[in-house]
């Protein structure tokens, strides 16, 4: 299965989301491949804490292959090369974990063909080794999402082939929800690129689920809430909720929330059971977690009703 | 008995170092393909039919097809300037059993050849032989060959095995639906010539998974030892496979025989290393097992496999009786 992970604005919490989803998916025993395709900025050696990926690697990793200056992009067993002790486990019946960085440096590229039958050929290799496949597109319209588009889009990619899944990363305030609205149906979006690369717009939209991040709860005002602070947060939250609706980003289109995490304020990181135990992270965060890549791997619970 | 090779360099000139790489696959579809449908498929070549043999264990070799090459050969750190080379890498395919795919490329590497380029007529004669303009030391070539190509100027024959076998996805009966999840297998050797020596290898596995082989040999062993570098690779690879599926089949949340069952049917049958090795390359393979002991592994694994498919049975069965019962 492959995954893309997509965002209009940077910030939205997309790659520290897909890099826990990764890490979730793992544990309910998928081999997982994590594909940093944010050029411009790969973070996930980072959130995964592998020093020498910190900023992606001099060693020809994506960016390199896919513009040709790699034969094969570099891998990185995310359990052996991270800092981390507790990651370093691999719990029984759990699955590979791997990340195949960027580069350090890399930057936007005009796009060729030569370029999509490179992504093309690349996630039918990781496909036939991994059970999912996470592409983390760095935020708006880019080179590398345009390339994701034309390289799974039913011109390129055979019927049979295992499922895809789009995803949608915003925050949850009105200008979050109006620019992810934005980027998948205006003009020049998401789905126009879509419909571009040979996608009918039913077919493209089915693949397309949104994910909430960093959603508050009435906490955020302070320990104790009043009354009319209640009353405003659940209008507030009523009229995020049309206003979603009527930009196309409904419930019919949701795929999970995230809750505002207090340890990912600090630190772009994986948030393990441990954490919790530890009393360090919220319960929900794991939950919201665990939820969501069950979710992912379910394609009953994916699907939810028919559009 | 060792499979007829090209024409070497008409000019008569020996190749002090030979360098290949054979990757290693499962076929992208989801049976095997019968050997009739194989030998179509691996018909590379228009008018050239491949070898074949059904006994003992089905196998289609592609014809050698060559690659243009100007590019350099890599060398150790501190060896000097890498030198460039000129000419055409020889490849072909490989086929076990209607389901192992391989693909295996090499190039015969004259050192004391033309110092400048040549019109393409004269690398167009000499098939599968590269020319290097600028000199350097055979036993550099060959450590810089087997750490791997890092990058693109230099030569990277794994590539060209990658890209052979990518030739046969286009194939009609080929449905891309494996039923298991398989990494590609990755085999590097060279060859330093020496006349007169006996064949000694030595084989190394590292952590990147790559198999890296390194040998002494003369000329005329070189088609029988390439054919031992596929035949290594293949059971490397089978085991590796097979490893990988029983490991997976104790995955949370999986049916283990959605792991075990494909394993045991694909590839239960296949471990055969002495049935395609030539009789030159028996003492090597010999030497091999004695150390690694593939073989004790491989059956050691399908045991552990198979047992866990009759425990899985025993248990299905015993579950239905008691349904019955109660
Ligand atoms: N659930 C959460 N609660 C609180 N903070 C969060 C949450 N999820 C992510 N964050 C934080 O938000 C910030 C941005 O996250 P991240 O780097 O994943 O964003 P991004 O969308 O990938 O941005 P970019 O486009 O710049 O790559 C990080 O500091 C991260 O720790
Ligand atoms: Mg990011």
């Amino acid at each position: 299965m492959l995954i893309f992970s997509s965002s209009d604005k940077g910030g939205t919490g997309r790659s520290v989301t897909s890099c826990n989803l990764a890490y979730r998916l793992s544990l309910l025993g998928q081999d997982v491949a994590y594909l940093d395709f944010d050029f411009g900025s790969p973070t996930a050696g980072a959130i995964f804490e592998i020093p020498t990926l910190e900023r992606g690697t001099r060693n020809g990793g994506l960016h390199s292959y896919i513009r040709g200056r790699a034969t094969e992009p570099v891998r990185a067993d995310i359990r052996t090369t991270t800092e981390r002790q507790v990651l370093k486990e691999r719990p029984p019946g759990s699955g590979k974990l791997t990340l195949f960085p960027g580069d350090v440096g890399g930057a936007e590229f005009s796009l060729t063909n030569e370029h999509i039958k490179k992504a093309a050929e690349l996630f039918q290799t990781v496909e036939r080794e991994f059970d999912v496949c996470i592409v983390d597109l760095s935020a708006g319209r880019s080179s590398a999402l345009d390339m994701s588009l034309q390289a799974i889009s039913p011109k390129n990619r055979p019927k049979k082939a295992e499922a895809v899944r789009w995803l949608l990363f915003h925050r949850w305030t009105t200008q979050h929800v109006i620019a992810a609205s934005g980027l998948l149906l205006e003009e020049n979006g998401i789905l126009s690129c879509a419909l571009a690369a040979g996608f009918a717009r039913r077919e493209f939209l089915r693949l397309v689920r949104t994910i909430r991040t960093a959603v508050p709860d009435a906490s955020a005002f302070g320990k104790k809430t009043t009354a009319e602070q209640d009353a405003w947060l659940s209008r507030s939250d009523d009229i995020l909720k049309t206003l979603a609706k009527s930009r196309g980003l409904g419930l019919d289109m949701l795929a999970g929330t995230t809750p505002l995490e207090p340890m990912l304020l600090w630190r772009e990181q994986v948030i393990m059971d441990v954490d919790v135990k530890r009393r360090l992270a919220d319960k929900a965060t794991t939950q919201a977690f665990e939820e969501l890549a069950n979710k992912l791997i379910d394609d009953e619970a994916w699907e939810g009703f028919e559009r | 008995m060792a499979r007829p090779v090209g024409p070497s360099d008409p000019g008569g000139q020996r190749p002090q170092v030979v360098l290949g790489a054979v990757t290693t696959g499962l076929l992208n579809t989801s049976e095997p393909l019968p050997l009739e449908a194989a030998r179509q498929a691996l018909a590379l070549l228009p008018g050239v039919s491949p070898d074949w043999h059904r006994h003992p264990i089905e196998q289609v070799v592609s014809p050698d097809i060559f690659f243009g090459l100007d590019c350099r050969l890599a060398v150790p750190p501190g060896a000097g300037s890498q030198p460039r080379v000129i000419g055409t890498a020889r490849a072909r395919a490989v086929l076990t059993a209607g389901h192992i795919l391989q693909g295996s490329a090499r190039v015969e590497v004259l050192l004391d050849a033309n110092r400048r380029r040549l019109p393409w007529a004269h690398y167009a004669a000499r098939t599968g032989v590269v020319e290097a303009i600028n000199r350097a030391d055979p036993a550099d070539l060959v450590t810089g060959f087997l750490q791997g190509a890092v990058n693109s100027t230099v030569l990277d024959l794994g590539k060209t095995g990658a890209y052979v076998m990518s030739l046969l996805d286009r194939v009609p009966q080929i449905d891309r639906q494996p039923r298991l999840k398989t990494e590609t297998g990755r085999l590097l050797w060279a060859v330093h010539v020496q006349d007169g020596a006996e064949p000694d290898s030595l084989v190394e596995l590292r952590d990147d998974g790559m198999l890296r082989v390194r040998i002494g040999t003369p000329a005329e062993l070189l088609p029988q030892f390439v054919e031992f570098c596929e035949i290594l690779a293949l059971h490397h690879w089978l085991l590796s496979a097979l490893r990988n599926a029983f490991e997976r089949s104790n995955r949370r949340g999986r049916r283990p025989e959605g792991e075990l069952d494909p394993a045991l049917s694909y590839l239960g049958h296949m471990w055969n290393p002495e049935a395609h090795l030539p009789h030159e390359m028996r003492g090597l393979w010999q030497r091999l097992e004695n150390e690694a002991q593939l073989t004790w592994e491989w059956k050691s694994t399908v045991t552990r496999v198979r047992d866990k498919v009759s425990l899985l049975t025993r248990k299905a069965i015993e579950e239905a009786l008691h349904k019955e019962v109660v």
